[in-house]
């Protein structure tokens, strides 16, 4: 059914990345499980 | 619509990751203003993240739409499902090929959970979210 291959299986280290706070400031994805677990969901588009 | 219900279910279910002990976010394609425009109403006090670029969704190897993803007859059922449930269709921004993902990441930065979704209605499953954080 998919049409591209998944990049991450668990056990690997998950991707950090730069995004922005509802606050506008920049929020580094690590410091989000940098002590508690994290769920984590990517959402597609706002429609 | 399905982003709609995506958040929906995440707000609803957030305690029972909470107690868990974890973080809940969400990550949309929005600037902050159309983040927090969106997920403000439908999901109060729930972190939402703004990557307008799609930066994280490039490193987490969410890719884009095919033809397999869209005319799936279970998102036709799934889409009479959602605007039933009140998730009606708004007006798509974006990147609307973006194809979503849901990802439980252990303290420490380990991957418990990569679900990666098959069709554009496929957000993951709240019963496999609570599998992983044990």
């Amino acid at each position: 059914m998919m049409s591209y291959t998944p990049l991450l299986r668990a056990g690997d280290a998950a991707p950090d990345a730069m995004l922005t706070g509802p606050d506008g400031a920049a929020l580094r994805l690590a410091t989000l499980w940098d002590e508690r677990p994290l769920v984590l969901a990517f959402l597609r588009h706002f429609g | 619509m399905f982003c709609r219900r995506a958040l929906a279910s995440l707000a609803g279910n957030r305690n029972a990751y909470e107690v868990r002990g974890a973080r809940v976010a969400a990550v949309t394609m929005g600037d902050v203003e159309e983040t927090v425009a969106f997920c403000g109403p439908r999901a109060p006090g729930l972190l939402c993240l703004a990557d307008p670029k799609r930066d994280a969704y490039r490193a987490y190897g969410l890719g884009l739409v095919g033809a397999a993803e869209v005319f799936a007859p279970s998102v036709m059922v799934a889409g009479v499902q959602a605007v039933l449930a009140g998730h009606t269709q708004g007006i798509p921004m974006g990147e609307t090929r973006q194809m979503p993902g849901l990802f439980v990441i252990a303290a420490g930065g380990r991957v418990l959970l990569a679900h990666y979704s098959r069709t554009v209605a496929d957000h993951g499953d709240h019963k496999d979210i609570l599998a992983a954080l044990g």
